[in-house]
């Protein structure tokens, strides 16, 4: 069989280099150069990631842009569902039009080398692909070119770990990828060319955060310091337990909203923060925990943050991270979202708690890629406090209540002012609980004061005085609707430009 | 409602047949008379100031600090005094009155908050207060509010300045004020307390008093006499002021008992603006 391509040098290694982490925010740009004694012409490539199979047949026609990242967080690898689609386009001036062969991808280190790859245990090199490739067929590209589009679904975590799947325990390690194009009827070669492609892993998790505790009445105040350096967290949220570490059903009335990424019994839960300050999370993937299974028997806090808390206390987006995510229940969830916007420290009065009882907290870093982080573990205790007008009142104070006595003054019920009060009452204050709260301590204490006035002329007449202006703001509250009240600071505006018109003009007059 | 569009209307067409009116001629307005004064009715003043209420001297205390207590470090070497914190008032003036000088009603109402940590009690039922010096701070804040009102006869001896170009002005205001206050918890919440015999005692309420504000203005319309003419006629303010007053606030409820003593002694400085 003739095939001048077969003659010649007819495989093709893509060196990939991957910086792993907790999560993987991959940006490639990729290029061809010729190694040893390549025997292709011109070789151009393009290597992409791609989130999805974009035909969704395993066919086409161009590559992922490499600009778009592709994320993938903790979870999904301790879920092994983070599939990604390597997309490879090689365009050479010697490769024949409709020539055909097999492509083979290889993750780890050294496995452009033959004997390497096929005799190398599969934690240095993996084959990614089936143990027979896959197959190619070259197209033309222009005038007695040819080329190819490769699209390989791939699993993730061998990119992590090659062999064996497992997530990292460390960051920051290198991969390399190696795509192996090997034509119909040719041996294994030796003699190759190497395309790189660097891929530059962004965040591994946001950094662990030491919340400290302080006692309040029937809560407790967490706050802890701002992250500025290494990954930024985007949000926090909160952990809560009792004494036992089982979940407090009185904060979790609060909702079950989780921003992070879990894989709770085998099932990946994916969240990305919402954009904006909202506080609403978008469900990027299966099992939504809006609504959360609580059924079944929880994890205790303390066990499910036992590595983080009881380890070495460093997240290095690890096994720390991983056991946590692994059996994170959301039935400890006990905030809402926190925006870690820019802020000189955070903190949160957790309410709803039973003074001189003791519970425990953790606070959740969680990155852009829905990474979390968990701080250690700290207890609280909340205990009855002594607010100023406690101390006040326990110093002998008695101090208590407003004085407003309009029937007093103005000497009748039904005076038309002190109705302007009563409308007052009733359309502003009755409708929330402080205006009620109000009233009705009114309605308590004001007698005695309202009868020293009635009996006192001059009161009478000081306090008429002074409650003018307040009978002058109710009424405008009460009478005059928002329409009118906006057209009135309009006429008021437009009154005065008229005014100062007005009398610019009849001085110029004048003059 | 119709009455406010009438008014509304009418207001848009005078200032639209003024526009209308003035055609292509010069803006006069841009260029006033030397002599030119708009009528002047009202003054507006926002001014600022240190205020440390008095409230250790309230009645039924018998020496007790609670103010003190809460808000300065029981730690320090020496005795220490609450540090006043930022009282923002607003001030409108109706002056009815221009002679020699002017006089004005002048109704004020101002705000004031000063936060701080509570403490915990010494017991866990919370019946036993912390003797202060060995009190531990809560991680619940408390915060005292005060709102205070006044209605004030002002007289402003501007003579010299109208007449003379001395651009200093003395004033004085005296008026009746009246402040309310309310205490927060750490829940943001007004406290309340249960009275032995049924009821609460609550943490809000208020307290009436007078005021005495002396004080002393430099019209800053000598610095750019043509700004100043042209702020006259075209938005009618006729005077701008920078100004300093004693503030001597006797909020005691007129020595009523149960009143929260808000008293204090201070100065005010601010912007004032006679239109």
């Amino acid at each position: 069989m003739h095939t001048p391509f077969l003659m010649r040098l007819s495989t093709v290694s893509l060196f990939v280099t991957l910086a792993l982490g907790g999560v993987a925010h991959a940006q490639s740009a990729g290029s061809c150069m010729k190694v040893g004694s390549g025997m292709f012409g011109t070789i151009t490539a393009n290597v992409g990631l791609a989130t999805q199979d974009p035909s969704g047949t395993g066919n086409i026609t161009s590559v992922a842009p490499t600009s778009v990242p592709y994320v993938f967080g903790d979870a999904e690898c301790q879920c092994k569902s983070a599939t990604v689609y390597l997309q490879l386009q090689v365009l050479t001036t010697t490769l024949p039009v409709g020539a055909t062969g097999t492509v083979e991808v290889w993750v780890g280190t050294g496995c452009d080398n033959y004997t390497t790859r096929t005799t190398s245990n599969q934690n240095q090199c993996y084959r990614l692909t089936a143990l027979n490739g896959t197959t190619f067929q070259s197209f033309a590209n222009g005038a007695n070119n040819g080329g190819l589009f490769i699209n390989i679904p791939v699993d993730a975590t061998h990119l992590f770990s090659p062999g064996d799947g497992t997530c990292p325990q460390t960051i920051n390690e290198a991969r390399g990828i190696f795509v192996i194009l090997v034509p119909s009827g040719a041996a294994p070669q030796t003699d190759y060319t190497l395309c790189s492609l660097n891929l530059t892993v962004v965040s591994q998790g946001a950094s662990m955060v030491s919340p400290v505790t302080q006692s309040g009445d029937g809560a407790i105040t967490l706050s802890w310091p701002p992250i500025t350096s290494g990954v930024l967290p985007t949000s926090f949220q909160i952990l809560c337990a009792d004494a036992n570490g089982d979940p407090v059903p009185s904060l979790q009335a609060k909702g079950y909203k989780q921003y992070y990424s879990t894989c709770i019994d085998g099932t990946l839960v994916r969240r990305t923060l919402p954009n904006s300050g909202s506080t609403t999370g978008v469900d990027l993937g299966t099992g939504s925990t809006d609504t959360p299974d609580l059924s079944g028997t929880s994890v205790p806090l303390t066990g499910t943050l036992g590595a983080e808390a009881q380890g070495n206390g460093n997240p290095d987006g690890g096994a720390d991270v991983a056991a946590f995510a692994k059996t994170f229940d959301p039935r400890y969830l006990c905030s809402d979202n926190i925006l870690a916007a820019a802020a000189s420290s955070f903190s949160t009065r957790l309410t709803g708690l039973t003074n001189n009882t003791t519970y425990q907290f953790a606070v959740v870093s969680i990155d852009q890629y829905g990474n979390a982080v968990a701080s250690d573990v700290v207890p609280g205790m909340p205990q009855p406090t002594e607010d100023l007008y406690h101390r006040y009142y326990n110093a002998g104070g008695r101090a208590s209540g407003f004085c407003f006595v309009a029937t007093a003054a103005y000497g009748s019920y039904e005076s038309r002012w002190v109705r302007v009060l009563r409308d007052f009452r009733d359309e502003w204050l009755l409708p929330t609980p402080e205006g009620r709260v109000f009233v009705d301590w009114y309605y308590e204490h004001s007698p005695p004061a309202a009868d020293w006035i009635a009996e006192h002329d001059t009161a009478r007449r000081a306090v008429r005085v002074v409650l003018l202006p307040v009978i002058a703001v109710a009424a405008f509250l009460t009478y005059v609707s928002p329409i009118d009240k906006t057209l009135l600071a309009m006429a008021l505006v437009a009154w005065l430009v008229w005014r100062g018109r007005r009398r610019v003009r009849l001085v110029g007059a004048v003059s | 409602m119709k009455t406010v569009l009438v008014s509304l209307l009418l207001a848009t067409s005078v200032v639209a047949q003024a526009d209308i009116g003035s055609g292509s001629a010069p803006k006069r307005w841009e260029n006033p008379g030397k002599n030119f004064v708009s009528p002047q009715w009202f003054a507006f003043e926002l001014k600022f100031g240190p205020y440390t209420p008095a409230l250790d001297s309230s009645d039924g205390l018998n020496g007790a600090t609670p103010f003190r207590d809460l808000f300065t470090n029981q730690y320090a070497k020496q005795p220490q005094t609450v540090s006043p914190s930022l009282l923002t008032t607003l001030e409108l003036d109706f002056q009815f009155w221009h002679k020699f000088g002017s006089f004005a009603v002048a109704a004020s109402v101002g705000f004031y908050r000063k936060t701080t940590h509570s403490f915990q009690y010494s017991d866990a039922s919370g019946t036993a207060p912390c003797v202060y010096g060995s009190c531990t701070r809560s991680g619940d804040t408390t915060a005292l509010n005060v709102v205070p009102v006044a209605l004030m006869l002002v007289y402003r001896f501007d003579v010299l300045a109208l007449r003379y170009k001395v651009p200093l002005v003395p004033y004085a205001k005296l008026g009746l004020a009246y402040a309310a206050w309310f205490i927060q918890n750490g829940a943001g919440g007004i406290v309340s307390i249960p009275k032995p015999g049924g009821g609460t005692y609550d943490g809000y309420g208020g307290t009436f008093g007078f005021v005495v504000q002396p004080g002393l203005a430099l019209l800053l319309d000598v610095i750019d006499p043509g700004t100043a003419r042209a702020m006259d006629a075209e938005i009618g303010i006729n005077h701008t002021y920078l100004f300093c007053e004693l503030n001597y606030a006797n909020m005691n409820g007129f020595g009523q008992s149960n009143r929260l003593n808000l008293s204090d002694t201070t100065l005010n400085a601010g912007l004032a603006f006679e239109f």
